[in-house]
């Protein structure tokens, strides 16, 4: 085979360079995703005039088209709209455009699996919250999140794990993640061992993914409830 | 004591309540029967604004409700005046027995956890449930789940305990159990309302039975009076009906 392996963990070592870089824009666009998505999920859930039909068409839109396309009308658009506010958004970061959008795709992804796992809490643990006197709040934080979460968990590992792989578009608007860092190394060795830089690439995202699924499923374990333990593989 | 005054409830274009007014006195049992469908749950979920009355107010211990008008905050304190068993018992499922009982005294009535522990510890022992603390409510059988709903409710020390169907979904050889701590929870004097099927329950335990049909209390009075000689033709009917034996076939 004409792999040079021994080339494969030159540039491992040259890419991984750009991990800390993907790495933040994973935890910010994560993070903030996730609390947008819970205030997306409050909205239609409590079914609020008028903010409720809006965050139906943005969910709709953005879970119904590519991430890839939220970066170029975040990045294109924003700066378009904010102008008409006499905003110049001309030399604001592209790491703001890119968080932003994964921030909105994010967002709305995530109330998906919010929003079912809030109503598959029964209607009697709401019930019998409520006939002791609890606050909503209180009821929130102490009977329905410990119970949600657990549903909702699995499926928002698979979009932590889906958002480390759409980091890897970030390079078409002139980022240096790892897609752009292998991009780079490949332009500049004349697109010579394409191969083995695309490879080790892949190598790097399958241990960010790992590392993110095992953080994932260390946190799963402190959220189940009760005596509910389900064993699970990987 | 507890007044209802002209509560009115309705469903879509179906009313449930017909301007219902009832007085329960400290220390009551006040049993509620009737058909189904009569709106015997709504009445007592309204009493806990679980459900929200159309119209129509209630008073409990000074603390007074008025659907229409009161704010949250006089909700929050009408509901602390009560407590409530379920006819699913609705336990927290993720909280451990003890846990179900300390969480009311612990978050709404900001006891010191030491305290809300020990006096979870004595209530599920009263309710002969020493030794399952620890056990999670999917871990245990329907009638212990309902006995921890009682302690539940019996720790916060409420003014009234409301039993919606406490004994409905519950295998035929557990409604003993339940029942027989209810009795022990009427014998200690605690103002109780509640919606049931158990006629013999009715009979033996209550002081004051509440007939209703329709949407409206029909009739009440003592169970002696209620069951033996009842005034109003519906609650003959009714009365009829579960007494008479062999009235179906399979």
């Amino acid at each position: 085979m004409g792999i040079d392996f021994s080339y494969v963990l030159k540039i491992i070592d040259r890419i991984s360079g750009a991990i800390p870089y993907t790495l933040f824009i994973i935890v910010i666009s994560g993070s903030f995703g996730i609390l947008l998505a819970a205030g997306i999920a409050a909205v239609r859930i409590k079914k609020w005039k008028v903010l409720s039909p809006l965050a139906n068409i943005y969910v709709s839109f953005f879970r119904s088209t590519p991430p890839l396309i939220h970066i170029f009308l975040v990045y294109y658009g924003l700066p378009l709209i904010l102008r008409e506010f006499g905003i110049n958004a001309d030399d604001w970061s592209k790491t703001l455009y890119v968080s932003l959008a994964l921030i909105l795709f994010n967002g709305a992804y995530m109330s998906e699996y919010l929003r079912p796992a809030y109503l598959a809490v029964e209607r009697g643990q709401h019930d019998a919250a409520d006939s002791i006197g609890m606050t909503g709040f209180t009821k929130l934080r102490r009977i329905i999140l410990p119970q949600m979460l657990p549903i909702a968990w699995p499926n928002l590992e698979n979009a932590f794990v889906e958002l480390v792989k759409d980091t890897s578009v970030l390079f078409v608007i002139g980022l240096t993640d790892i897609m752009g860092m292998a991009k780079k190394i490949i332009s500049n060795d004349y697109g010579v061992k394409k191969l083995e830089v695309y490879l080790a690439a892949a190598v790097i995202y399958w241990c960010i993914t790992f590392a993110v699924s095992k953080l994932c499923q260390l946190f799963e374990k402190k959220i189940t409830i009760g005596n509910q333990t389900e064993k699970r593989v990987g | 004591m507890i007044v209802i005054e002209n509560i009115r409830k309705s469903f879509a274009a179906k009313e449930i309540l017909k301007g219902i007014n009832l007085t329960v006195e400290q220390g009551d049992v006040a049993v509620i029967i009737g058909p189904s469908g009569t709106g015997k749950t709504t009445l007592l979920r309204c009493m806990n604004g679980l459900e929200k009355a159309d119209e129509g107010n209630i008073t409990i211990d000074q603390v007074e409700y008025d659907y229409k008008k009161s704010s949250k905050k006089q909700l929050l304190a009408l509901r602390r005046k009560t407590a409530m068993v379920f006819q699913h018992y609705n336990l927290f499922k993720n909280k451990t027995a003890l846990e179900n009982i300390t969480e009311g005294l612990i978050t709404v009535q900001k006891i010191p956890k030491a305290d809300a522990i020990l006096t979870a510890k004595q209530q599920l022992k009263s309710v002969g449930l020493e030794g399952k603390e620890d056990s999670y409510p999917n871990q245990l059988s329907g009638g212990q789940q309902q006995r921890v709903g009682i302690a539940r409710a019996l720790a916060l020390n409420p003014s009234v305990i409301l039993f919606d169907e406490p004994t409905s979904s519950l295998d035929p050889e557990l409604v003993g159990e339940v029942l027989s701590v209810m009795k022990q929870v009427a014998s200690r004097g605690i103002t109780m309302v509640v919606v049931t099927h158990e006629m013999s329950f009715a009979q033996t335990i209550a002081n004051k039975v509440i007939f209703m049909d329709g949407g409206n209390i029909v009739e009440q009075g003592p169970p002696r009076e209620v069951f033996l000689s009842p005034k109003e033709a519906a609650t003959k009917r009714f009365l009829d009906c579960i007494y008479q034996p062999f009235v179906y076939q399979i």
